[in-house]
């Protein structure tokens, strides 16, 4: 067989960047940074995840970006096994998990560093920052 | 305006279901409907309503009024919220019915997600993944999240860890569910089951196996809502429509809250059983919307069947299971007989009502409770079906 087989294993499938758009402009450059951000109400200071128009605690549109801790813990965790997206065949099966930051916003995020630990619910976690495109960065989450 | 006895569902029509190729979305739509009407003994033309669900097959939309050849509806609408549509549609009919804006009203649901030589998996999983979002959206797949079963394993595994519930006890449910499938000649999977076999099932998202996962179905479901006192009079006993409610938490990521474990059904829940005038103590079988074996653990808490957490212990023995205190999914489910969204419950409820059921007919029927459930517990409807209006 040729190197060039159509679906052949010289085709190495890439995995899905994240594609900024205008409401998540802040948090993709804040990541470029090394910064994870978050929106927080100027009006009652609640902070939020994703970003909304309105604060859902006070409904005031008024808020500005801030940069999270980034010292969160797990919430709850999977590990995929179901084969979805060719770019992650290889690293089947993986963990991901929800982790609710220090300031209050859960998200959900890859992990880093966690092959020989066992997750638990309220395992203290700290944001990291991989490159997974050119310029493109993401948050991932390791072991605090 | 109290709605408690003033409508019924007079009339169920379920097609052909599974792995039925080679139809379309609005054939399905049409059989359904044409059952529904004959089950009640009415015609087409006595149909002044018509709401219609669409699930993946983009094919069901309006459409449909034209393609059946109706004409001058009072009363006709194009409904989604998710698996929580077929509740609302009958609430929606329900509330047009007794305000007098229409006087029979079928509501319908049909798929085609299936397709001839692709799983079962890529016909939901497989979603969208090619068309990825840009924006947030778009940092789920990044992080290599999939499909609504990584979401229910989420909230699944949150339940575990906040209760002590085990993948066992999930797997309780699965086995219940395929015991009434055995007894139910529509349902896709009629072999029975074991906790083992559950244990032993493959992984989808871990901690949920192949045997928490709902099944995939092509086919179609219509019911038809009337009035009570035309209802009586038509050719079934009447699933009188007794309390209806929805509940929608919103933004699961939001800060302070739980809503992996703590769902709409709870508000859904509040709603009806103060129009119904009765409580989850008066109910004697549910019809749950079982997308996941965790669905149905979760609802029976919100419902108050048990109490928060304690669902794990409360499925245990076969108390769903045919024989069992609390009779739930007794056609199989989602997880066993077929997959047509909310219309899988509520199709159910209204044989069991109609004393249709066969071979697992429930003894007795006063009242049940069918649930409805969509997006990740996102969004919840629900409504009781009495056998008698008041
Ligand atoms: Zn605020």
């Amino acid at each position: 067989m040729s190197a060039s087989t159509p679906g052949g294993d010289a085709e190495k499938i890439s995995k899905p960047v994240p594609v900024p758009d205008e409401s998540s402009r802040e948090f993709f450059e804040g990541a470029r940074q090394g910064r994870l951000m978050i929106q927080r109400c100027l009006a009652c200071k609640n902070y939020r995840f994703l970003a909304r128009a309105r604060c859902d605690v006070c409904r005031s549109p008024e808020f500005a970006w801030e940069a999270a801790s980034g010292k969160a813990s797990i919430v709850s965790y999977v590990t995929m096994h179901q084969r979805y997206h060719a770019g992650f065949f290889d690293e089947l099966p993986y963990p991901l998990a929800v982790v609710e930051l220090e300031e209050g916003p859960r998200l959900v995020t890859s992990l880093v560093g966690v092959e020989e630990v066992t997750l638990k619910a309220g395992m203290p976690m700290k944001v990291v920052f991989r490159e997974v495109d050119e310029g493109v960065f993401l948050p991932k989450f390791t072991p605090a | 305006m109290n709605l408690k006895g003033k409508c019924a569902i007079a009339g169920v029509g379920i097609t052909a279901m599974g792995k039925i190729y080679g139809r379309s979305v609005t054939g399905f739509a049409t059989e359904a409907i044409d059952l529904a009407l004959e089950n009640a003994g009415l015609t087409i033309d006595d149909l002044d309503g018509l709401l219609i669900n669409a699930g993946l097959d983009t094919g069901l939309n309006l459409s449909l009024q034209n393609t059946m050849g109706l004409r001058d509806l009072r009363l006709l609408n194009h409904m989604n919220a998710f698996g929580s549509t077929a509740a609302a549609m009958v609430q929606f009919a329900s509330l047009a019915i007794e305000a007098g804006m229409a006087r029979t009203v079928a509501c319908v649901f049909a798929d085609t997600p299936l397709k001839e030589g692709s799983s079962a998996g890529a016909a939901y999983g497989g979603r969208g993944i090619a068309n990825v979002p840009g924006g947030y959206a778009s940092l789920l797949h990044a992080h290599g999240y999939f499909g609504a079963n990584t979401g229910y394993a989420f909230a699944a595994r949150r339940h575990m860890e906040l209760y002590g519930t085990t993948s066992e006890q999930f797997g309780e449910i699965a086995v219940s569910s395929r015991a009434w499938a055995v007894m139910n000649e529509r349902a896709q999977m009629r072999e029975p089951i074991t906790v083992e076999d559950h244990q032993n099932s493959r992984f989808i998202v871990e901690p949920l196996h192949l045997l928490d996962c709902c099944l995939v179905s092509n086919g179609g479901v219509a019911v038809i809502v009337t009035s009570a006192e035309q209802a009586r009079d038509l050719r079934q006993q009447p699933a009188y429509i007794l309390g209806m409610g929805q509940g929608h938490p919103g933004d699961a990521l939001r800060a302070g809250r739980e809503p992996m474990v703590e769902t709409g059904a709870r508000m859904a829940g509040e709603t009806a059983f103060r129009m119904a005038g009765i409580g989850p103590q008066d109910i004697q079988a549910c019809e749950m919307y079982d997308c996941y074996t965790y669905t149905v653990l979760v609802t029976l808490e919100d419902y108050g069947f048990c109490k928060k957490g304690e669902g794990g212990a409360f499925v245990e023995q076969g108390r769903l299971g045919p024989g069992g205190d609390l009779p739930v999914n007794t056609g199989g489910g989602q997880l066993s007989s077929y997959y047509m969204w909310g219309m899988t419950p509520l199709s159910e409820a209204v044989l069991q009502m109609q004393g249709n059921a066969g071979e697992r007919q429930l003894p007795d029927l006063r009242y049940m409770l069918v649930t409805g459930n969509g997006g990740i517990l996102s969004y919840h409807g629900c409504v009781i079906l009495g056998s008698e209006p008041s």
